[in-house]
């Protein structure tokens, strides 16, 4: 890839800086400076070691007092025999001062048996729910970790997260909860995780798991996908994915990841979605595509 | 993990990539003085917090955080007492006429971290990403506005 002249010239420029010749041994002398204070204070912090733990200990405890965990319960019968998922809304953190503020709402999934208990895919349900509670955890857990970071920084900076969830496909073949964070420090953020369970088997799916072995799908896909961009590109006023950008290679949509986030739609037509950013800028928010059937007929598992 | 050997890996990696740090002082400051400066207030915090450097394999990008930190801290003093009309002069609008160092020099902190490191240090957005503490995504969105601001394009 050749890259623009201008750029490359002042790179070269950059490259070849001058370097003040006593620059590296002013620097030196600053690291055996601080050498010097680290040992001074690590005898100091000998003495004080005692109240230290109680002192931080008090406040931690002082510092997030708005922070609280209400548990609540929907509950939601669905009268269908056999093994079902229903999601509650199992913690609720939410937390607000001057520039932090957090909304939480952590889905659990919860498997339902009527009917016999012991049967394989009920309890493939069970070890699909614990899958997908312990992801959103560990998830959510992160983003708390974070908030508390920042609350307890001494950077002025703001910080808000807001995680929400829904179940967006609950029918006969599969189930899809889709989990929607939105992260803000400077300007928003956005993201999803989509699980998904194939109800003939009770597992989680990747988007892998619904093709043939030999199938060439990441390739199938990717082009479909282009193709809908540059029709969308060409036909909406404003639509801008990137690709055909020239912008080099973080701004142009090359090969469908792995990972990427999908379920199956009302129609059962296979949906892809792309993360805020991840395939064209904020203003196209987060892209979904629909894939015809016809495209994936002969390389899906049946 | 050995609170020395942490300190050991800071201190090796400060000597050996001084010119690195250096250059990237100098990207905000124009000035040899305030470069070294930032190098050598940097240095000394990076050893006398060395011990909260979980993964002596990253040192390098901790180090990368702890001077752009330090440049911002300078920055932001300096701003104060500069005139007010300078501080001012931030356009919005495209920078096709104005030679791209110009443009470059007048953005934001920042957004010239993002393309110092990107363009001239040729690093990738993740580890830019990890060096300035944000996400992914929004050096990302940071990178895509400037480029689409000062009219870069890479040819392939």
């Amino acid at each position: 890839m050749k890259e623009n002249q201008q750029l490359d010239n002042m790179r070269q420029e950059y490259l070849n800086m001058n370097i003040p010749e006593n620059g590296l041994n002013r620097m030196k002398e600053s690291i055996d400076a601080a050498k010097m204070e680290k040992r001074r204070m690590r005898r100091r912090a000998r003495m004080r070691n005692g109240w230290a733990a109680v002192a931080a200990a008090l406040v931690l405890m002082v510092a997030l007092p708005n922070m609280n965990a209400e548990i609540a319960y929907a509950m939601e019968r669905i009268p269908v025999l056999g093994s079902f998922f229903k999601v509650v809304t199992f913690r609720n953190y939410t937390y607000e001062d001057d520039s932090h503020y957090a909304n939480i709402e952590v889905p659990n999934v919860k498997v339902e048996h009527e009917g016999d208990q012991t049967d394989s895919t009920g309890s493939a349900y069970v070890e699909a729910a614990e899958k997908i509670n312990l992801d959103i955890e560990s998830l959510t857990d992160e983003l708390i970790r974070k908030l508390k970071e920042e609350v307890e920084g001494k950077e002025g900076g703001h910080f808000g997260v807001e995680v929400g969830s829904e179940v967006i496909t609950d029918n006969d073949r599969w189930f899809t909860l889709k989990l929607k964070v939105l992260e803000v420090m400077a300007s928003g953020y956005e993201y999803n995780r989509f699980y998904t369970v194939d109800k003939q088997t009770g597992n989680v799916i990747l988007l892998k798991d619904l093709f043939t072995e030999d199938s060439d799908y990441i390739n199938i896909l990717t082009e479909e996908i282009k193709r809908q961009m540059r029709d969308q590109m060409s036909a909406q006023e404003g639509a801008v994915y990137f690709l055909d950008q020239g912008m080099g290679p973080e701004f142009e949509f090359t090969r469908l990841s792995e990972n990427v986030n999908f379920y199956f739609d009302r129609d059962g037509q296979l949906t892809i979605v792309f993360d805020e950013y991840e395939v064209g800028p904020g203003t196209m928010g987060t892209p979904e595509f629909t894939i015809p059937e016809s495209i994936t007929d002969n390389i899906m598992k049946k | 993990m050995s609170r020395n050997r942490k300190e050991e890996a800071v201190q090796d990696a400060l000597i050996r990539h001084y010119d690195k740090y250096y250059r990237l002082a100098f990207s905000y400051v124009h000035n040899e003085a305030d470069a070294m400066d930032i190098v050598q207030e940097g240095a000394y915090k990076a050893i006398l917090k060395s011990d909260s450097l979980k993964n002596v394999e990253f040192a390098d990008t901790w180090i990368y955080r702890i001077m752009i930190n330090e440049a911002f801290s300078l920055l932001r003093k300096q701003k104060e007492t500069t005139d007010i009309e300078e501080a001012a002069a931030v356009h919005e609008d495209t920078y096709e006429n104005i030679d791209l160092r110009q443009a470059i020099a007048k953005l934001d902190p920042k957004d010239r971290t993002i393309v110092t490191l990107r363009f001239f240090e040729d690093m990738r957005l993740d580890e830019i990403a990890d060096i300035m503490e944000e996400n992914l995504n929004t050096v990302k969105s940071r990178l895509y506005r400037v480029m689409n601001k000062l009219k870069i394009v890479l040819q392939d």
